[in-house]
């Protein structure tokens, strides 16, 4: 299963079904409990990310230390969202991870097929 | 996530329209595999599997006849569920032909769920010649939910294992011959 991976202003760093954000039967989901949590210390998503084992899709980030130059003077999103997005007819079944970067006029969406892993970007 | 997701015709006892099967939602005239006349709609709602059979059968099906856009108490929609026509807001969830129901072990939340017909190729085009009628339970009015820009949109929910979605719906066609639309669910969760 694709997992979020997010990057806190407090420095921490949490990925999807690791504690302490695990998934528990009956509870709130990982993304659902690491929003309460956000919330409760007062923090900020800094970078998010999908993780499908060794690959990583990436979001631009709030980070103060691009990688490459084209990265630098950029602007940064002022938020960060996670959902999954399901399709379901009869005789078909979609389900995609996205993760959006907010920029207040437009958001910038990363999808990931968790079925057939294929990728798009979208700007809404 | 290892979300289940299932579609299920209503009645006495659901009847599951089982994925992967080539199982297929029929609107008739009453009998199964009996024509809706143009201009008519439906009087049965039945499940046929991929070998013609009527799955639905033993089950006792609703059936959700559309009857007016806006005849009904104050401008609302009317439909017959069996009962003779009656304001749409009446209907309960299981007087609706249609349940789909979302599920997983940890409790998440549904927003921005939809609900269209379409031509099976692409999601923008309605299926020609063919009118569909659709409403959440609760609505006052029938939504033509012909393409995706047309969608009916759904109550968000908040964090459960299991959500369910309670759809009336009915079909008429404009033409004579067959009609194979495709109904699609789609839906955002945390």
């Amino acid at each position: 299963m694709i997992q979020w991976r997010v990057k806190l202003s407090s420095g921490e760093v949490f990925t999807e079904n690791i504690k302490p954000f695990e998934k528990i039967s009956g509870e709130k989901t990982p993304w659902l409990r690491l929003l309460d949590y956000i919330d409760k210390n007062n923090l900020k998503i800094v970078s998010l990310s999908l993780v499908d084992g060794e690959r990583v899709f990436n979001l631009p980030s709030k980070a103060n230390r691009p990688k490459f130059m084209a990265f630098s003077g950029l602007r940064k999103p002022k938020n960060f969202n996670f959902y999954r997005m399901l399709g379901m007819e009869f005789d078909k079944r979609e389900l995609f991870s996205v993760i959006e970067a907010d920029y207040g006029n437009y958001k910038l969406q990363l999808w990931v097929d968790e079925y057939h892993k294929d990728s798009w970007v979208l700007v809404k | 996530m290892a979300v289940t997701f299932t579609w299920y015709l209503q009645g006495l006892t659901p009847t599951e329209i089982s994925y992967g099967d080539g199982d297929i939602l029929q609107f008739a005239n009453g009998s199964f595999n009996g024509p809706v006349y143009v201009g008519e709609w439906n009087d049965s709602t039945h499940v046929k599997t991929d070998a013609g059979v009527d799955k639905s059968s033993a089950n006792t099906p609703n059936n959700n006849k559309f009857i007016s856009q806006d005849g009904g108490g104050g401008g609302g929609s009317q439909a017959d569920w069996g009962d003779g026509t009656e304001d749409l807001d009446q209907i309960t969830n299981a007087e609706a032909s249609l349940k789909i129901n979302i599920a997983d072990t940890s409790a998440f939340v549904v927003n921005d769920a939809i609900f269209f017909s379409y031509d099976g190729i692409d999601m923008a085009n309605p299926l020609a010649c063919l009118s569909v009628k659709a409403a959440e339970v609760g609505d006052t009015n029938f939504t033509d939910a012909e393409g995706n820009a047309s969608a009916l949109s759904l109550t968000d929910q908040g964090p459960a294992t299991s959500h369910d979605y309670f759809i009336v719906i009915s079909k008429s066609p404009d033409t004579v011959g067959l009609k194979s639309d495709k109904l699609r669910f789609e839906a955002t969760i945390q």
